[in-house]
């Protein structure tokens, strides 16, 4: 689905990523782990288009339009809830009767099906992070790039729609890359992790077959403080 | 008891008062300061050509307005839009919208005539520069992210769909200053036109020191100045404040 190829990006003199080179699977699951500031979302940009590399190679599968889905959100805020989800199909070719429908289905799916007449700046951040979700699912993607998604919902709910999206996973073949701190649901959910280090950015470790251990998890947490050597 | 009505109209009807009396006991000269019911006595005798003269100043105004904005707005996306044509075009125009508008007319005289158009001229430019350069800022400054999730999402009518709401908080901001601007100037020109319009009413009142009508026309520009800027922002609240609450208090 994804390869990257010695990937490094900078911006003018200051080195963000360097020569990160790591393969994704179809129906994969990879989580990235690493310190704040290191272009983890400069990365996903890069992977979904909207950002040039400096140098190597950035293969996305061929007719695949990775989807962002934006820690910052990122939701248009003149348009209210149902608009929104919209927007991202609004342009495709198919009777708007079938969009609306997709809409409904997608509201029903995030829980905020009586707030579709709501605006973004009325909503909580954990609201609005479920609308920015199923702006990207309504797509069917292919490959859905997360940027610390769920950090504003409730447990209950983050695991709910870990579940969802593992099943959507399984039915449709999604490959999900996410950027994330939550290193227990990044071990419990993800095929691979994969370990970045500070400015400039390398990859540090890449570990699969992880198990969500307690053991797992400390030594993840040893491996993404800094001044550690690197273990493939 | 609403006090937000009720105070300033008691208030008001006690300025009337001292104001009537003041006169009546020549303790102000009735020649330089006309009392409020002298006013109103001239008023009601004049009152066709003063309602007359209030719609042609309303035609200026509006039709001014109508046809500077429709122009500022598109021509302000085409700028924002084209850098190249932003950076050649945008000093000159930019120095053109600081000449006084006023100061256009014996040009626009000579041009057109003696005649209204030299009014409307003035009033379109009134209306044009501050929607065009708010525009324009506007687009610059809109956030750059939506952008990103439009390009994401692969949308193609990107300005229809993105970069035209995400400015609407700007240009409404400029179409407020140009509403502004052309109230100043409109009745400014239609005096040096000197004849039509309240403008003309309050320069021919002035000439034949009927001071009373000079008032009434002054008063009038007022009331009709807060009615309209009233109406705007009643439209503005409900129509782009609806979602900008939060926006503003983000960017503050």
């Amino acid at each position: 689905m994804l390869k990257i190829k010695n990937l490094s990006k900078s911006f003018g003199n200051l080195e963000v990523l360097k020569d990160l080179t790591f393969n994704v699977e179809e129906g994969s699951f990879i989580s990235i782990i690493g310190p704040s500031g290191c272009g983890k979302t400069v990365l996903l940009k890069i992977i979904a288009g909207l950002e040039s590399s400096s140098s190597g190679k950035v293969l996305v599968k061929e007719g695949v339009n990775p989807i962002i889905l934006w820690q910052d959100f990122k939701l248009l805020p003149w348009r209210n809830v149902y608009k929104n989800i919209l927007f991202s199909i609004e342009e495709k070719d198919m009777p708007q009767k079938i969009k609306d429908k997709k809409v409904g289905e997608l509201l029903k799916f995030i829980g905020l099906y009586a707030f579709k007449d709501y605006y973004p700046y009325q909503l909580s951040g954990g609201m609005q992070q479920r609308v920015v979700l199923a702006r990207g699912l309504i797509t069917e993607p292919q490959l859905l790039l997360l940027d610390e998604p769920f950090s504003n919902i409730e447990w209950e709910k983050t695991q709910r729609f870990y579940k969802e999206l593992k099943q959507i996973q399984r039915e449709k073949k999604l490959t999900i890359i996410q950027v994330t701190h939550d290193i227990p649901n990044a071990l419990e959910h993800s095929n691979k992790i994969i370990i970045l280090s500070h400015r400039p950015t390398k990859i540090k470790a890449i570990l699969g077959n992880v198990k969500n251990t307690l053991k797992m998890q400390r030594r993840i947490l040893k491996l993404s403080e800094p001044g550690k050597r690197a273990i493939i | 008891m609403n006090k937000k009505i009720v105070f300033p109209i008691i208030a008001f009807l006690i300025i009337l008062l001292s104001w009537e009396i003041l006169v009546y006991f020549n303790i102000v000269n009735s020649l330089f300061l006309p009392a409020p019911l002298a006013i109103l006595k001239s008023l009601l005798k004049e009152i066709n050509y003063y309602l007359d003269s209030i719609l042609v100043t309303f035609k200026h105004i509006i039709i001014g307005c109508f046809i500077g904005v429709c122009l500022a707005i598109p021509i302000g996306l085409i700028f924002g839009g084209n850098k190249n044509v932003d950076l050649s075009l945008s000093p000159l125009v930019l120095i053109i919208s600081t000449i006084p508008i006023v100061t256009f007319l014996p040009l626009f005289i000579l041009w057109f005539g003696l005649n209204e158009i030299p009014i409307y001229l003035c009033s379109i430019i009134a209306a044009f520069f501050p929607t065009f350069l708010n525009t324009l800022h506007g687009i610059k400054k809109i956030d750059k992210s939506f952008i990103e999730v439009a390009q994401n999402f692969q949308i193609k009518a990107v300005s229809r769909r993105v970069v035209f709401p995400a400015s609407l908080p700007y240009i409404s901001n400029g179409l407020r200053q140009s509403i502004q601007l052309v109230f100043l100037v409109t009745p400014s020109a239609e005096m040096i036109m000197g004849d039509v319009g309240l403008g003309g009413f309050i320069w021919k009142s002035a000439n034949l020191f009927r001071m009373e009508l000079v008032i009434l026309g002054m008063i009038t520009l007022g009331v009709i100045g807060f009615l309209l800027f009233k109406i705007y922002e009643f439209i503005e609240q409900k129509y782009v404040l609806k979602w900008m609450n939060v926006r503003k208090d983000a960017e503050d």
